[in-house]
């Protein structure tokens, strides 16, 4: 497991295309193969190799990966490899970002589903599941580091606390469907900004106030 | 199931399959369990337990299980290229029309209320993931909210692991404030919670 120090983006684009693929490539295979709990663990984690760790992408980029990664239908790992592979190496970018992304489980699984019991009982042993809640206790610090990176660039203003703080509750207390969420939230974004554009064409000065 | 069918359905999942791997379930049982369908009950309830012990996407674990058990390697790398399909077409079109038609109202209206979105359900992943190390159990919001009206709530089996919480702690502060690689961080939680976690 090399830690070379990270490489600028210019510099980056600068490799020949076997290697920058080689580099998504591979990083989705750390990713994804070490990450466990799914989507949102994953998106974390691809926020901490290339963003925090090397500066590639933008905060304001992970806003919308998140935003992207969570409205179009498909896996949320995935999509969010295609997002940062595609802003990064193009269309070979993701694709590969993409198979890194699901080579690792695709050969746990088959392995499993091939019979390799002892595979499911290293799982099982308690060691192993006390490793996976280590793992996941990693993750919640990602998940939150994420999240406070966001929260100036998603949360501006009173409406947009209102259904930060909506989601929020309706997810993790109600436990309603993040699909009925999203639905719910663009529906309300749309109104807003309906709303204050039919505002701003009545009354020029309320709607600046209501932007 | 022919390969060409276990494609298609596959491309279908990836179709519905909106808002994460939440929605999968259901869509799975409808299609894919029962008598004359390709899993039985039992063969899906240990399929969704290994999916969620693994590393790595769920939709995708299951894609490649179910593949496996219909054609072998080949039905495993069909049924998960199928899951993925929608899925590289569409981003990469959101990408571009986001970016296209940015000045217009419907983005901006989606936009001002995905933004805010993303960010309540990054912090309820945190919240979830928390309930899978940090607490030992779900956290008890009817009960909690009980206990604040004032009725004795017994909060059985529901404590707090100390270590774990140690460990989220300090991997929020260590990314923070340095840039290490998450590997590490990952590694080092691993090797705490194999032992302190048990």
């Amino acid at each position: 497991m090399s830690d070379r120090p990270p490489q600028s983006l210019e510099a980056f684009r600068q490799e020949s295309l076997l290697k920058r693929n080689w580099i998504l490539f591979w990083s989705y295979i750390k990713i994804t193969s070490l990450v466990l709990g799914g989507g949102y663990a994953i998106i974390a984690a691809a926020q901490e190799e290339f963003v925090r760790r090397r500066g590639w992408l933008t905060d304001d980029d992970v806003v919308e990966m998140i935003t992207i990664t969570q409205t179009v239908p498909g896996i949320l790992a995935c999509n969010s490899a295609i997002y940062v592979g595609w802003r990064i190496g193009g269309y070979s970018g993701a694709l590969s970002a993409l198979a890194g992304s699901v080579l690792p489980s695709l050969v746990i699984i088959m392995l499993i589903a091939a019979g390799v019991d002892s595979i499911r009982h290293v799982i099982e042993t308690p060691y192993v599941q006390g490793a996976f809640i280590g793992v996941i206790a990693c993750i919640v610090g990602m998940v939150v580091v994420t999240a406070l990176k966001m929260r100036k660039k998603a949360a501006r203003n009173v409406f947009g606390w209102c259904v930060a703080i909506g989601c929020f509750v309706g997810l993790s207390v109600f436990r309603i469907s993040p699909a009925w969420l999203i639905v719910a939230a663009i529906a309300a974004g749309l109104i807003k900004v309906g709303v204050g554009s039919a505002l701003k064409k009545i009354h020029p000065e309320k709607g600046e106030a209501a932007q | 199931m022919t390969i060409l069918q276990l494609y298609l359905v596959f491309a279908k999942f990836g179709l519905l399959c909106f808002g994460g791997g939440y929605m999968l379930v259901p869509l799975l049982t409808a299609e894919l369990v029962g008598p004359g369908k390709p899993l039985a009950p039992k063969e899906f309830s240990s399929l969704v337990s290994i999916a969620q012990a693994t590393p790595g996407p769920i939709g995708i674990n299951t894609a490649t299980y179910v593949g496996f058990t219909q054609h072998g390697v080949i039905g495993s790398i069909l049924a998960t290229a199928g899951i993925i399909t929608p899925a590289l077409i569409l981003v990469i079109l959101a990408i571009k029309l986001l970016k296209r038609y940015e000045q217009s109202l419907p983005v901006q209206g989606f936009l001002a209320g995905m933004k805010p979105a993303s960010f309540g359900l990054i912090l309820s992943a945190a919240v979830i993931f928390a309930e899978l190390s940090v607490f030992s159990a779900d956290i008890p919001w009817h009960g909690i909210w009980q206990w604040l009206t004032g009725a004795t709530v017994d909060f059985h089996g529901f404590h707090l692991r100390i270590s774990a919480l140690l460990i989220a702690a300090a991997t929020t502060v260590v990314m923070l404030k340095t840039r290490i690689s998450f590997m590490y961080l990952l590694l080092v939680s691993a090797i705490l919670g194999a032992f302190l976690c048990r």
